[in-house]
């Protein structure tokens, strides 16, 4: 690897609003070099990216420059100029379609002189791409059948076709997020292959490992700003988690979680679920306990709950209150007594056409009939209740929902929920886009809301889980790998054991 | 292992519908005509009937690749074939450029409901709703309630695309497969029937691919309605009167053909499929005249065969509508 | 529509209380839900109706502004606008119901040919002839919401089983129906300038709407239609509701038919295929006037629209003509929902314009 400068970047900053995304963030990739992006949610990582592909533009016109040669950040255009390519998570494939026509799609179709696509000629040029990172695909094969590993080499193909000339950096964002470790292997063996020959990538990612396997240079974000620039020769997996993690001191201003001394009866219990990216999980759940379930992207946190909730196909055995709930229906879950507030809030959630109240109202019509007809007066009685207590605003219980603001809308799915006192109620990324002065009213109604329910959290910030949780579940690949109560139950704590396949004592080797 | 696995299945699936259907119409034929099976006689009768349901049919296909549905293809062709009827009847301009103009003015519709869905957004099914019942109103307009007999007033040459014959093959059939075979040819083999096909296929890659999405809508849609127009006129050539009901009662079989055929060949919206839906659903139909069914088993069967159809093709693929 | 925001404070509220009937006063915070969003649009239904009345009053008089005009526009509308409200039900739980024409037409026919072909009592008759409509509606409903197929085409498929079955019973012919005159008389009877199917069309449709508005289960069913994945996790049973949306759909169309035969006094194969056009298009007129989704009442003004330009329009030419009723829906449908989808995008350029909300940016990064 030469130490030939590829990339340089220095000076950027970003403020939304009064938020402080990214400051005087500096960055240098050789060429050749594989360089490693991590931070935590927040610290600016996917705004840094955002910036470079042209999506957000910086505070300031900021240059950064390849080859030497500058160009004008914020700009899609100029990045595609100066050699940047970019593989999001979303990859932009058209599933239908196969490796050709997504390679094709990209960049142009090989034509003969009647005009039409010369089919074998794309054909043998997209294995030859293919292959020339590093893959052996079956072209002919409509993408969306492709594994993940392949899916993402396709897109990375698509992403570096059309250079030459110019060398060229190519920006993964976070692509082994929804891949099984052996995908991600052989990712990162054309990773390597690519580096060797000449290009710099910069590699966004969350998993540790994969730092260690192939990059050389690791950069960490925290806060917005770049708190070191290493290589990775000389770092421990300990020593990144402490950089991106920092000596937290327990924040005295998040209000601790009670602790429960009594819990009360146990109302689920989930017994060897098995889903979509999650093996073998048994785990109970009594009322006025509030359990957290941690992990990384694609380590099951979120499945586990789609699962149980019975939006996810799933073997194993799922009770509530002893009685066991039919698996893959979600309204048989819910009439069970489970609420379940998903992740993604505007797909799965929110009634666009009504306004906040029937929204709120949504889980439980049927409680505000008064002489067989819906009572307005019940019905906004109950909204009015909830936007007080969650803070939703504008506090106008007839308001479109979608005119509201993406955390305001969230606490109108929470409250849905919350206004259901169900036995047992699942939460994913409960605070998802909301804004940390509110998010303290969601977490208060939570906890009136374990008074009778018992509820299970899975996040992704850990701070939020260590603020609120009675006890904490590690999730890795899938199964649980360690779980958290008490005075162990730290923020700092809880990302170690995500992050990291050591135990905290056992650290340094 | 995963994906070789997966392709068996969806192959064996893709033609399960062929297999059932063409079961279904073979014990038919046996029973109602033993004896009498494939004739050539037979065989040019098939494809006259068959040339008109399958220009509509490539007419419907078009949009629904980049997943855009046009219900008006029946009624725009109906509108063409009043369109020629009255102009051969009221005026004295030859029959093809009379034919010529009706077919422009059909584009004309499909024009108006690409730019309405391209421009304004709006669903393409209230579009080509309402563009459907304005020009079922323009024929019902022109035709006045009466059935138009033009045959006296039309050149021999246009009404030999109707009911002449090349050897064996009806012309009809020459153009069906023309004009089919230039459909199949831009969408499978040419880079801008393959960026349609994107755009059916995930609007939103495609478009961040730089597919210009309003172009390709305003242009199949387009496209659509001209071939409605086709088939229009040569539905007129071929029975020589011009009503205003004879042309809706293709929507139905186009659609069954249309959707049988995105489980053929391939498993999405593709001509070659609706080529071979064409012919089983015409076969079946041409059976059940031959025996001199009524017509309500004509309907009947119509219809079982598109709720079928529908179930199959939903096995093997999936659709927005 | 993005409402205004509210001036008066909101009030602190105490520990989570029993769902009693509340003590206090109710404060009014907003104006009731059916004006809000500027009146202008919504109801320009309405001022159309009123400029069309005035436009024909003067164009046509003196035979316009007549008893004689408003029962027949009214008389031609109750048919057509039973089966668009059977047929918002459905559409407001996002399903697209073709078939509720076909079925009309085939109560139509199966009511004559009953009447023809037995000796039963004709209420009977209209009760069996109900209750075959109904199956149809039951059967598509089955089909799409448990085998998760599309709603157009099968309902496509059934209407035209539909209308085979009534060339099954009639063939081309038309069939003169053997009725005894208390049901005649259902057809014929009006009680002061409203004929008696125009007062089943007012009662058919206040029920509808109340139901749709003021139930528990109608607001479930529309939950549905505004997303139904939302729904089923909100515990709603997404299959059965559609299935009973599309048979209730045809089960008035079912109801209709019978009416209708009442009114004609005869059946034929191909008048329930004239029905579909200019419903389905009121149903989706209807759903830009009122409320902007779809809605009753907005079905039944836009009907009325439909048939007083139609009416008006023939009276002045001095005919019966099929092709005013579909050149007027369609026209009137791609006008209304062009305008709607100007204005919307015309909001969501303004909404864009103004910043975006900072903290979504910032959290989750």
């Amino acid at each position: 690897m030469s130490s030939k400068e590829l990339f340089r970047l220095a000076g950027l900053s970003k403020t939304f609003g009064a938020t402080a995304a990214l400051r005087d963030v500096g960055l240098r990739i050789g060429q050749g070099e594989v360089h490693a992006l991590l931070g935590h949610n927040g610290s600016g990582k996917s705004t840094l990216i955002k910036i470079l592909a042209g999506v957000y533009q910086p505070d300031e016109r900021t240059t950064a420059h390849t080859d030497g040669i500058p160009f004008a950040l914020g700009d899609h255009a100029a990045a595609h100029e100066a050699g940047l390519r970019f593989v999001h998570q979303d990859l932009g494939l058209v599933d239908s379609m196969d490796t050709v026509d997504n390679l094709a799609l990209g960049g142009h179709y090989l034509r003969r002189r009647s005009g039409f696509i010369d089919r074998p000629a794309c054909t043998r040029r997209a294995r030859e791409l293919v292959e020339s990172i590093g893959y052996r695909i079956d072209v002919t094969m409509p993408v969306g059948r492709l594994s993940a590993a392949q899916r993402t080499g396709v897109a990375i193909a698509r992403a570096l076709q059309d250079l030459d000339g110019r060398t060229r950096m190519l920006v993964l964002d976070e692509p082994t997020a929804a891949m099984p470790a052996t995908e991600a292997d052989r990712l990162f063996e054309v990773v390597a292959h690519l580096a060797e020959q000449g290009l710099g990538i910069l590699l966004v990612t969350h998993h540790l490992d994969e730092v260690f396997r192939v990059a050389d240079v690791a950069t960490v974000l925290r806060d917005g700003r770049v708190v070191a620039t290493r290589p990775v020769e000389g770092l421990t997996e300990h020593g990144l988690v402490d950089l991106m993690v920092g000596d937290q001191l327990e924040q005295a201003e998040h209000a601790r979680h009670d602790q429960h001394a009594l819990t009360g009866p146990e109302c689920l219990a989930v017994d060897a679920l098995s889903a979509d990216a999650v093996y073998d999980v048994s785990l109970t759940l009594a009322r006025s306990e509030i359990v957290g379930v941690a992990g990384l992207d694609g380590s099951g946190r979120v499945e586990l709950l789609e699962a149980i909730s019975g939006n996810r196909r799933r073997s194993g055995a799922v009770r509530i209150g002893g009685a066991r709930v039919a698996a893959n229906r979600p309204h048989a879950a819910r009439r069970a007594g489970l609420g379940y507030v998903p992740a993604d809030r505007t797909r799965n959630s929110t009634f666009a056409d009504f306004d906040v109240t029937a929204n709120i109202t949504a889980a439980g019509v049927r409680e505000y009939l008064r002489a067989g007809l819906l009572s307005a007066r019940a019905e906004r009685r109950e909204a009015e209740q909830w936007i007080d207590r969650l803070g939703i605003n504008p506090p106008d219980p007839s308001a479109r929902v979608d005119s509201l603001s993406g955390g305001n809308q969230q606490k109108a799915v929470v409250a849905r929920w919350l206004a259901r006192r169900p036995a047992v109620l699942l939460m994913v990324e409960p605070t998802q886009g909301v804004d940390v002065a509110a998010r303290e009213s969601i977490y208060a109604a939570v906890r009136l809301a374990a008074r009778d329910s018992g509820v299970l959290i899975a996040s992704s910030d850990s701070e939020e889980l260590a603020a609120i949780c009675d006890r904490v579940l590690v999730l890795r690949r899938g199964r649980i790998a360690a779980q958290l109560r008490g005075s162990e139950l730290t923020a700092a704590a809880i990302d170690r054991l995500c992050l990291s396949a050591v135990e905290p004592e056992a650290a340094h080797a | 292992m995963r994906s070789t696995a997966r392709a068996r299945t969806a192959g064996l699936t893709r033609f399960s519908g062929l297999y059932v259907l063409a079961i279904v119409v073979l014990v038919f034929w046996r029973l109602l005509r033993p004896g009498v099976w494939v004739s050539s006689q037979n065989v040019s009768v098939i494809l006259s009937e068959a040339s008109v349901v399958g220009l509509l049919a490539v007419a419907a296909v078009i949009p629904l690749s980049a997943s855009l549905l046009d219900i008006s293809f029946a009624n725009v062709a109906g509108f063409a074939m009043g369109l020629t009827a009255y102009l051969a009847l009221h005026t004295g301009w030859n029959t093809w450029l009379i034919g010529a103009l009706a077919v422009a003015a059909s584009a004309g519709f499909g024009l108006l409901s690409g730019l309405l869905v391209a421009v304004l957004e709006l669903p393409s099914l209230i579009v080509t709703l309402g563009v459907s019942s304005v020009a079922l109103a323009a024929t019902q307009y022109l035709l006045d309630g009466q059935t138009l007999y033009p045959r006296a007033r039309l050149a021999p040459s246009f009404l030999s695309l109707g009911t002449g014959q090349w050897g064996p093959i009806p012309i009809a059939t020459f153009v069906l497969a023309g004009i089919g075979l230039a459909a199949w040819a831009w969408i499978e083999h040419t880079p801008s029937g393959r960026r349609l096909l994107a755009l059916g296929g995930n609007a939103n890659a495609a478009r961040l691919a730089g597919v210009r999405s309003f172009r390709y809508q305003v242009l199949c849609l387009t496209l659509s309605a001209t071939l409605s127009g086709i088939g229009g006129v040569v539905l007129l050539a071929t029975i020589g009167t011009a009503d205003d009901v004879s042309a809706s009662g293709y929507l139905l079989p186009v659609i069954a053909a249309v959707f049988l055929g995105s489980t053929q060949i391939k498993s999405r919206f593709n001509v070659a499929g609706t080529f071979v839906g064409v012919i089983l659903i015409q076969t079946g139909i041409h059976g059940i005249e031959l025996k001199g069914f009524d017509q309500w088993v004509n309907y009947v069967f119509d219809g079982a065969v598109l709720i079928v159809a529908v179930i199959v093709s939903r096995r093997s693929s999936k659709y927005a509508f | 529509m993005p409402s205004k925001a509210i001036a008066a404070p909101v009030p602190t509220l105490g520990p989570p209380e029993g769902r009693g009937p509340s003590t206090r006063p109710v404060q009014r915070r907003t104006a009731p839900t059916v004006w809000r969003g500027g009146g202008l649009f919504h109801f320009s239904g309405v001022y159309a109706l009123a400029v069309l009345i005035i436009v024909f009053a003067i164009v046509d008089s003196p035979y316009f502004l007549t008893s004689p005009t408003l029962k027949s526009i009214l008389a031609t509308s109750a048919i057509g606008g039973m089966v668009a409200v059977g047929a918002v039900v459905p559409f407001s739980t996002g399903m697209l119901d073709i078939q509720f024409g076909n079925v009309a037409g085939f109560a139509l026919v199966l009511m004559t040919w009953l009447s023809l072909n037995s000796g039963l009592n004709d209420g009977v008759l209209a009760l069996i002839t109900i209750a075959a409509s109904t199956a149809f509606g039951l059967a598509s409903g089955l089909i799409v919401a448990y085998l998760r197929v599309s709603s157009l085409v099968v309902t496509l498929g059934m209407g035209t089983l539909a209308l085979g079955c009534c060339y099954l019973a009639i063939s081309a012919r038309t069939a003169e129906a053997d009725l005894s005159s208390w049901f005649s008389d259902i057809g014929r009877k009006t009680y002061g300038p409203l004929p008696l199917p125009v007062i089943l069309l007012a009662l058919l449709a206040s029920l509808v709407h109340v139901w749709l508005e003021h139930t528990a289960s109608g607001r479930r069913f529309r939950l549905v239609g505004s997303n139904p994945e939302a729904a089923r996790m909100a515990g709603i049973d997404v299959a059965r509701t559609q299935t009973i949306a599309l048979t209730f759909s045809s089960f008035v169309a079912g109801v209709a038919g019978v009416i209708w035969t009442a009114q004609l006094g005869f059946g034929n194969s191909i008048n329930g295929s004239n029905l579909l056009f200019p419903a389905i298009s009121a149903v989706l007129l209807g759903s830009t006037q009122v409320r902007h989704r779809i809605n009753v009442p907005g079905t039944v003004l836009a009907v009325l629209i439909i048939q007083t330009a139609v009416t008006g329009f023939n009276l002045h030419e001095g005919g019966t003509a099929a092709w005013p009723a579909n050149a007027f829906s369609g026209v009137l449908l791609l006008a209304a929902v062009s305008i709607v989808a100007w204005n919307g995008r015309r909001q969501l350029r303004l909404a864009a314009q103004q910043a975006a909300e900072p903290s979504d940016a910032a959290n989750r990064v």
